[in-house]
């Protein structure tokens, strides 16, 4: 099947330049807002469309700047036999090679591929030919015939696929058989019909009106209007072959079965479609979809197929999508802030991504990531963030913060996955386990901030230090509630024999008394779930923040300036 | 069973013997991806394409080209694979082959070759050089090849370079899988054993033989050559005269190659013989470079020098009536034809040049004997003023048109072997057959349908 080995857009929309070399069977892009992700689908469809009209507008150019041209090129492998003719389409054979690219002749070991351009002026006006530099050179650009323009076309199924589920010009019905419905004379007929059937039917309410219209035409002279009726226009009942369209058992149409289902069962219908189109365009796969059709759908594109059938473009903000689709089918979509460049960054490039994909999903779909060490650096954050949106303030999902759990061991590995796929990555964690000095380098490289207590503490014993006397009481309480009040006293009991909560309520904890706590919290496990993190955040953490001291209220600090950060690009709060 | 339906291989053809036709007929039936027919010359082209839409072959079905067109192309769509680009407008044609046989022998286009053509046929391969050779080796490799052609026709000019072996490369390469028999020229003129005699006399002549023109069918007429001089005229002028021109019948008159100023005298000599011009047309585009170069009376009088070139009695009345009108004598006034010369040396330029020439052609035509020259000229002027180019430019343009659209013989033309070659026609006289190789000697006899008359000294040939 053909497929798009190399695509180049230069000037289209948000993106000022991009050259990407997709996969061969699913593609599925991610990335904030903004990013370009639905532009690229554009830039296929309109490049690859069979149609020859299009409408530009100003605002299609990067940065409205109509001095610069719009380009956007395709260049196309496993080309139909009948483009490798020679006397036709030789000038336009290219080379292709996996690691080198396009050359502008095919050469040893080379994949013959065509290359598709479509260019837009200030004149609006939008020219497609096929491409070469020689052929350019030459002079001699010219466009693909229409029929091959048609085998190459791709099929978008965007926001709506209702009109697949009808026998219009361009439904997937089309191309599942040769056989067209002979409607001709099967509809001229049914419209013939109506219009007997309606017959007079108009005129009890329009008696008088048809009356006056009699008058005035005897009146006047215009004998032909004399004897007026009311009937069905023969131009108002008029049937095309778009008008034969599904229905289900009970005469509803299956236009009516919903965004999800329709589009699920349209891409079912590709599959089977003898002379379908190689490519699919997809917006917002999860539109509409449970996430076990949202699987079903996927598999039904090929996601799991060892030789692609067909190459699948699509855009989504699912975190099933992320988690069904392997790394290599996964693209982040981003732009380098500085340059305007868009890039294109394969999750599957490094060999981490796949276990970070599975676990992290939903991080991978926000444009900036806090990895926890734990459940319990992730319930505190969450937390946290609840306290600070009770006061008024920005959430960190507003922000455009994921928050990651790293789940202790595989907290570096994630990091480093997010960190050098791009996003902007956080890693909050203990100081008791120290990173080695490559371990530290390497987050260094891959510009990931990091925050940590001071050594050797655990966030627990941090806590347990930094909170003034009053936080104190609240922590243990909670804990006793959770954990049953003998476990927890025989755990701090174990560290401090003679301790009573009560009696330090009232009298003051000491050192001793901090420390105690703080090694039985992290040994019990005290608030190692994300709820219990959320609650102690909320409640004693963020409120008491100001009457800490310490590396607590420091590092606290340092983690919000870190998340508001985002309020200062134009990621945070921007709607998709 | 047709040629496709054959091995890939040669298919030797004897002069007539329905060459052209094998190739049509092979297309009956023919269901496949476009046949590529390549053969030497655009003439050669011309003439398939019209046999091809006699037949009712589709144009679908075949695509036919120059070998050098061919070629030319290939290295146009794949510069980089052939190594060369021709620029300026200068094609360099050995590097232009060394070029396509590059693309091809590389294999990076194999694909494109089997999507774009079912199978391929070379004509006149006698006429190969060994660098065509390699390349159609080289397309043998990916495409099934048949290639037809007359090792007894291999003639060639000084310049054509190196050329293969038929024995040692073409059949090594090319097995013969057919070998055509029916002297169908001579057949449809309604004279089967005249053209059965010449196959004899192929035979004889591929062992290395004498033929005996003495002992030859009645259409055959042995002359002994006289010595040079008024003797040898009076015999050609008595041979001309003795051929039954009927309605439609052409006589071809084979002389020596060079020098070819002999040929021209020939023509100039024997009124109603016209000459048959080489394809490169040097003399029109020089006279074009004199003319084009020159102004008012230098331009008249180049202008009458190159009509005395092309035909008789017309330079000195003319210019002995110019030089009185131009002095002012007193004589008759200028008739159109001397009106239109005074222009010339008045400064009007390419366009009363023209109408000198035309006016000459329309009251002169029964001595023009180089017509072919005269109307290229024409054609050469009328482009010159159209697109306002110089004369020299718009004669190669002529030339270069003319290579594609084919031209017709002269009912009496005199020419060389190499620019008879592949002509058919009824009658034929070989001037003088002394100095004939072979091939030339062959070539010279299997031209005519009707009558052959050849002057030689002896009636054995070649000479031993």
């Amino acid at each position: 099947m053909p497929a798009i080995r190399q695509l180049d857009v230069s000037n289209f929309r948000g993106i000022a330049n991009l050259s990407w070399t997709p996969g061969a069977g699913i593609n599925g892009l991610i990335g904030p807002g903004d990013s370009g992700k639905s532009t690229i689908l554009d830039a296929i469809d309109m490049v690859l469309t069979p149609r020859r009209t299009a409408s530009f507008t100003d605002a299609d150019f990067t940065g409205l700047d109509t001095a610069a041209e719009i380009n956007i090129n395709a260049t196309i492998g496993d080309i139909p036999e009948a483009l490798l003719e020679f006397e036709r389409y030789g000038m336009f054979h290219r080379g292709w090679d996996r690691d080198f690219g396009i050359s502008d002749e095919p050469e040893q070991g080379d994949e013959i591929v065509v290359t598709i351009r479509l260019t837009v002026g200030a004149d609006l006006d939008p020219r497609w030919t096929l491409y070469s530099e020689r052929a350019e050179a030459d002079d001699s650009l010219r466009d693909l015939p229409y029929a091959e323009r048609v085998r190459l076309a791709p099929t978008r199924l965007g926001a709506f696929a209702g009109h697949h589920l009808a026998w219009g010009a361009r439904s997937v019905l089309n191309r599942i058989s040769d056989v067209r419905p002979n409607a001709g004379s099967a509809l001229a007929d049914a419209a013939r019909q109506a219009r007997a059937a309606f017959g007079n039917a108009a005129a009890p309410e329009v008696a008088g009106t048809i009356e006056l219209v009699r008058a005035v035409a005897e009146n006047i002279g215009v004998p032909g209007a004399a004897d007026a009726e009311a009937l069905l226009d023969a131009h108002g009942v008029s049937f095309g072959a778009g008008s034969i369209a599904l229905h289900d058992g009970k005469g509803v149409p299956l236009r009516n079965l919903g965004i999800g289902s329709s589009r699920l069962l349209v891409a079912g219908l590709q599959t089977l479609a003898g002379n379908s189109s190689p490519i699919t365009l997809m917006d917002e796969l999860e539109h509409g979809l449970e996430p076990f059709r949202i699987i079903r759908l996927l598999h039904e594109l090929g996601s799991k197929r060892a030789a692609p059938p067909r190459q699948v473009f699509l855009t989504t903000h699912s975190p099933v999508v992320v988690r069904e689709l392997s790394a290599q089918q996964l693209w982040k979509v981003g732009k380098d802030p500085a340059t305007g460049e868009s890039n294109m960054y394969r999750l599957g490039r490094d060999a981490s991504h796949q276990g970070t994909l599975r676990a992290c999903a939903d991080a991978f779909l926000a444009p900036s990531v806090l990895v926890c060490e734990g459940a319990t650096e992730v319930g505190v954050i969450r937390g946290l963030d609840l306290y600070w949106t009770d006061l008024g303030e920005q959430a960190i999902g507003a922000c455009g913060v994921a928050v990651a759990d790293g789940t202790g061991s595989n907290m570096l590995q994630r990091a480093l996955s997010f960190a050098r796929a791009g996003y902007r990555t956080g890693l909050w964690h203990d100081a008791d386990k120290e990173l080695d000095a490559g371990e530290l380098q390497a987050l260094e490289d891959a510009g990931v901030t990091r925050f940590f207590w001071d050594e050797p503490f655990t966030t627990e014993m941090q806590i347990f230090d930094s909170v003034p006397d009053d936080a104190l009481t609240p922590l243990v309480e909670r804990a006793q509630e959770w954990h049953g009040v003998d476990s927890v006293n025989d755990q701090i009991r174990a560290r401090k024999p003679d301790f009573d909560l009560v009696t330090a309520s009232l009298l003051g904890f000491d050192d001793d008394d901090r420390v105690a706590l703080g090694i039985a919290a992290s040994k019990g496990k005290w608030y190692k779930n994300v709820s219990y993190g959320e609650i102690i955040g909320r409640e004693v953490i963020g409120p008491y923040l100001d009457q800490s001291e310490g590396r607590l209220p420091q590092v606290v600090t340092a983690l919000r300036a870190w998340i508001r950060n985002d309020l200062a690009t134009e990621d945070c709060g921007a709607a998709e | 069973m047709t040629l496709f339906q054959l091995d890939p291989g040669s298919v030797v053809a004897p002069a007539g013997c329905g060459k052209t036709q094998t190739i049509v007929d092979a297309f009956d039936g023919y269901d496949g991806l476009p046949v590529l027919v390549l053969t030497h010359t655009n003439a050669g082209v011309t003439a398939l394409r019209s046999r091809f839409a006699r037949a009712g072959v589709h144009t679908s079905k075949y695509k036919l080209s120059t070998l050098d067109g061919w070629a030319l192309r290939l290295i146009r769509v794949y510069p980089k694979l052939a190594g060369h680009a021709n620029t300026d407008g200068q094609i360099n044609y050995p590097a232009t082959q060394d070029g396509a046989i590059a693309v091809l022998e590389s294999g990076v286009i194999d694909s494109v070759l089997r999507a774009s053509y079912g199978r391929v046929v070379v004509d006149e391969y006698q006429d190969c050089s060994e660098r065509q050779h390699r390349l159609i080796r080289a397309l043998r490799d990916v495409l099934d090849c048949h290639v037809l052609g007359d090792p007894l026709q291999c003639i060639f000019n000084f310049n054509a370079g190196t050329h293969p072996d038929w024995e040692l490369d073409v059949m090594a390469d090319f097995p013969v899988v057919r070998e055509l028999g029916q002297p169908h020229r001579w057949l449809n003129a309604g004279q089967g054993a005249f053209g059965q005699w010449i196959l004899d006399c192929r035979e004889t002549l591929l062992t290395g033989g004498q033929i005996d023109l003495s002992a030859a069918p009645e259409n055959v007429r042995w002359e002994d050559l006289p010595d040079a001089g008024a003797a040898r005229e009076a015999a050609y002028e008595a041979a001309i005269n003795t051929v039954n021109m009927g309605e439609g019948r052409g006589l071809l008159i084979i002389g020596d190659p060079f020098p070819v100023q002999r040929r021209l005298d020939f023509a100039r000599a024997h009124d109603g013989v016209q000459v048959i011009e080489p394809v490169d047309l040097t003399d029109l585009i020089v006279a074009a470079a004199s003319i084009g170069a020159a102004e008012n009376v230098d331009q008249a009088v180049e202008t009458l020098q190159f009509a005395d070139t092309v035909m008789t009695g017309v330079l000195h009345p003319l210019a002995k009536r110019l030089n009185a009108l131009l002095e002012g004598q007193d004589v008759p006034a200028a008739d159109p034809l001397e009106a239109a010369c005074i222009r010339i040396c008045q400064g009007e330029g390419l366009r009363a040049v023209r109408e000198v020439l035309e006016r000459l052609a329309r009251t002169h035509g029964r001595h023009v004997y180089r017509p072919h020259l005269v109307g290229a000229m024409i054609a050469a002027l009328s482009r010159s003023i159209a697109h306002n180019i110089p004369l020299r430019e718009a004669a190669i343009a002529e030339r270069e048109a003319q290579r594609v659209k084919g031209r017709s013989l002269p009912k009496k033309g005199i020419g060389s072997t190499l620019l008879v070659k592949g002509l058919e026609t009824d009658h034929a006289i070989v001037l003088n057959a002394n100095t004939m190789t072979p091939a030339h000697l062959y070539v010279a006899i299997s031209r005519a349908s009707t009558s052959l008359t050849v002057f030689s000294s002896s009636a054995l040939l070649p000479l031993g």
